[in-house]
């Protein structure tokens, strides 16, 4: 039976990957970016700010693309995406499956992680509490996990959609750094609680609920991403 | 065997590009030639299933764009460069995946591929290391998995020098003896040292299909290929409306 060697995918990526694992333990060695600044009002919501989204979410976005880049390179490059497509092997076996296997891989690597941040932060909260004799509300890790989650899957497959559409690793890691650049001040400005990655900077994460609306927003637009990378894949023909 | 029949196709409508192909290729070595633009890549990316035009196109009695027609069918485009930073060995095992060898017989048939193309020493080598004579003889390598009976070789020496081009004719002709090859290709020297059967494409028509002893005195007279080549593109442009 065809088929597209798991062996070959894994041997494509193993430098970015051992990259991001190195970059996620390097941020475990970072302890500002767990210090946790918590608000309690009994008018308003809880809230808790911190770095760990600028650090897991904006910074890693580059990781993930770079590895989503050489994971799916040959899958769009012109001469051997033709060369492939002699093989007959399909979109939904080229392009969905893998899609697929990746976004599990990379979040069975990346949420392990999250959980740790969050575990971390939540002690930071614990000290305050302790320090300043007050009461702060704990972090659910279930919400910032299921978040991060959402993230992971928006982050692959933008990743993979800029790749289908621009078939050049280079240029999509231009555009990624583009993007991460316009989320750090322009995004917020513009969008302000729908800014793609809220919580890296300005406006505060909302660690209190699974659905705030940048994730429901990351959620829809990685419908449309995965939706438009398979049409692009299937009508592609030269 | 491939035939084609009654085959047009056009990127753009009204543009045609391909223009009534009939064509059958049995076994033996039948080279595609001419100029550029002639439509010779055209034709192979509908060979390959790659395009689909209007007309029929067969191995056999499999219809081009089955998997089974794919499976059939052994391509090497001009340009073999499916992950240039792995090495050639993984490259050859991601290839005998594409074609369905399996997963138990992949050692053994990049063992064999490599051993036939002589590429044995390089399949711990990385792919972008390799000089441009290796890569095409890795590219044939690739091209003997899976056994297809039909093979379609792009362009496979432009780029390679006079010494590395005597070397991949031998290789291609003991590789693939006995299964119906199908090269395009510019350069005479090809032509001269591998061709069983001359198929000369013009404007998108075939000007010339017959046997190269027949070609090489088709004109009644002692002809050099430049001439024969000039004559059945310049009968081309006659018929063309």
């Amino acid at each position: 039976m065809i088929r597209w060697s798991k062996k070959t995918d894994f041997l494509s990526i193993r430098y970015p990957l051992m990259a991001f694992l190195i970059f996620l333990c390097f941020i475990q060695l970072m302890p500002q970016v767990f210090i946790t600044s918590s608000q309690m009002d009994t008018q308003l919501p809880p809230s808790a700010d911190n770095d760990i989204y600028f650090w897991m979410q904006l910074v890693a976005y580059v990781f993930i693309a770079l590895i989503v880049c050489f994971y799916f390179e040959e899958t769009f490059r012109t001469p051997s995406a033709h060369y492939i497509g002699t093989f007959k092997l399909g979109t939904f076996r080229t392009v969905f499956l893998r899609y697929v296997r990746l976004l599990f891989i990379m979040e069975i690597i990346y949420l392990p992680f999250v959980y740790i941040c969050i575990f971390r932060a939540n002690k930071n909260i614990r000290y305050n509490m302790e320090f300043f004799g007050s009461v702060f509300e704990l972090i659910d890790p279930l919400k910032p996990i299921f978040q991060c989650s959402v993230f992971m899957l928006f982050a692959v497959t933008s990743a993979m959609f800029f790749m289908a559409l621009l078939k050049n690793k280079v240029y999509v890691i231009v555009l990624t750094l583009v993007i991460c650049i316009m989320e750090i001040r322009a995004f917020p400005i513009l969008f302000d609680k729908y800014t793609l990655f809220r919580g890296a900077t300005m406006p505060r994460a909302d660690y209190f609920s699974f659905f705030p609306e940048n994730v429901l927003s990351l959620f829809v637009l990685s419908f449309i991403f995965l939706m438009l990378t398979l049409i692009l894949h299937r009508f592609n023909k030269t | 065997m491939l035939t084609i029949n009654n085959l047009n196709f056009g990127y753009k409508k009204n543009v045609p590009v391909l223009k009534d192909i009939n064509l059958t290729l049995d076994s033996g070595f039948s080279l595609l030639v001419g100029e550029n633009g002639s439509g010779k890549s055209t034709l192979i990316n509908c060979m390959t299933g790659v395009l689909c035009g209007s007309g029929k196109i067969e191995i056999d009695g499999v219809p081009c764009g089955s998997r089974e027609y794919a499976r059939c069918v052994s391509y090497l485009p001009q340009t073999f460069d499916v992950y240039p930073a792995l090495k050639v060995g993984e490259i050859l095992e991601f290839v005998a995946g594409l074609k369905g060898v399996p997963k138990k017989e992949v050692k053994q048939a990049v063992k064999d591929a490599a051993q036939r193309t002589n590429t044995e020493s390089f399949l711990e080598t990385k792919f972008k290391k390799c000089s441009q004579g290796m890569k095409r003889r890795v590219g044939i390598a690739s091209a003997l998995m899976g056994d297809a009976d039909v093979i379609i070789l792009d362009e496979p020496t432009a780029g390679v020098d006079p010494k590395e081009r005597r070397q991949f004719y031998r290789t291609i002709k003991e590789c693939f003896a006995g299964k119906t090859v199908l090269i395009s290709t510019h350069i005479l020297d090809d032509i001269e040292s591998l061709a069983d059967n001359i198929i000369m494409l013009s404007r998108g028509k075939i000007t010339c299909n017959m046997p190269y002893s027949e070609f090489i005195s088709s004109l009644g007279r002692e002809a050099t290929l430049e001439e024969l080549w000039i004559h059945y593109q310049e009968a081309g442009n006659d018929t063309v409306e």
